[in-house]
């Protein structure tokens, strides 16, 4: 995909449906990582507002191949659930801390 | 122009997300919205002597069933162990989450920031616990994104030291 400088047509990319080049997408990762052999795989990355993707970096011969899967909907589905479970967290720690608060003024009476 | 990958790493609703926020956009939102995975934003520092594109990775904090994911740290330059200076335990936790981090890929820039400094009335963080971790070679910064305090002094200081490495 960097080879073909962003123009997505030449590799029947633009179907994929996210129209912008292919660096606009790659713009978060340090250079380093296009020289290095090795293979990158980040889960859940949103790159654009309200667009989620699983990317996969990997050097393959001697051209870097990108591949990027949305994931959005499986993201919004494990949002709500961890946004729950963190406010409920939050509720229980506050609740902890009038605990100690109401000890605390029972002992002092 | 020189480009830096910066993590943002904490347990949840510390504040990582409205740091980058308040850092970016000059923004602050009051409600609370939990990260998935990992937000990037991207913001170019001038730092005098050099301009550097910051690449923010605003990680899913630490919860009871998701613990950090240390494959986001890959390819990073420096990271902020953020914590919440009204929940102590989040504090105690940066020593654990920094081991980790440094499990992962090794030493690197980082700075302790205990954010929400506006809400003294509620603070548990004691400033002997700070000076220990001062004293013992730690970059700590008070912020608050709510005000803006410290924010944009954190970010130039771990850039500064990180072009310093
Ligand atoms: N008063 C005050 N509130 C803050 C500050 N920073 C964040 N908050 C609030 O704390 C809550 C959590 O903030 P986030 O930025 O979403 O926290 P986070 O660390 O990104 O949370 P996760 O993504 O779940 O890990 C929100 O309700 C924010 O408005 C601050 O400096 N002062
Ligand atoms: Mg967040």
């Amino acid at each position: 995909m960097i080879s073909s400088g962003g123009n997505l047509v030449v590799y029947s990319l633009d179907t994929i449906g996210i129209g912008d080049s292919t660096e606009a997408h790659l713009h978060f990762v340090e250079d380093h990582m296009f020289d290095s052999d090795q293979t990158f795989f980040f889960e859940h990355i949103c790159i654009l507002p309200n667009r989620y993707v699983n990317i996969l970096i990997s050097a393959i011969h001697d051209s870097l191949c990108v591949i990027f899967l949305d994931v959005t909907s499986e993201v919004r589905r494990i949002e709500s659930m961890q946004q729950a479970g963190n406010e409920l967290s939050l509720c229980k720690e506050q609740l902890g801390r009038l605990e100690l608060e109401l000890e605390k003024i029972r002992k002092d009476q | 122009m020189i480009k830096k990958k910066i993590c943002m790493v904490g347990v949840f609703a510390v504040g990582k997300t409205s740091l980058v926020q308040r850092f970016v956009k000059s923004i602050f939102s009051e409600k609370y919205l939990t990260t998935v995975g990992v937000k990037i934003d991207k913001k170019t520092l001038d730092l005098g002597k050099h301009c550097v594109d910051l690449m923010l990775w605003d990680l899913q904090g630490e919860d009871d069933f998701q613990s950090l994911q240390v494959s986001y740290l890959r390819g990073s330059s420096g990271y902020f162990l953020v914590t919440d200076g009204t929940r102590e335990w989040t504090f105690d936790k940066a020593l654990t989450l920094k081991e980790k981090v440094e499990e992962a890929v090794g030493k690197l820039p980082f700075m302790l920031l205990i954010n929400k400094v506006d809400l003294q009335e509620s603070w548990e963080v004691g400033n002997s616990k700070i000076e220990t971790l001062v004293r013992s070679g730690w970059s700590v910064i008070r912020t608050s994104a709510k005000t803006g305090q410290g924010v944009e002094e954190a970010f130039r200081a771990l850039a500064q030291k990180i072009l310093e490495v």
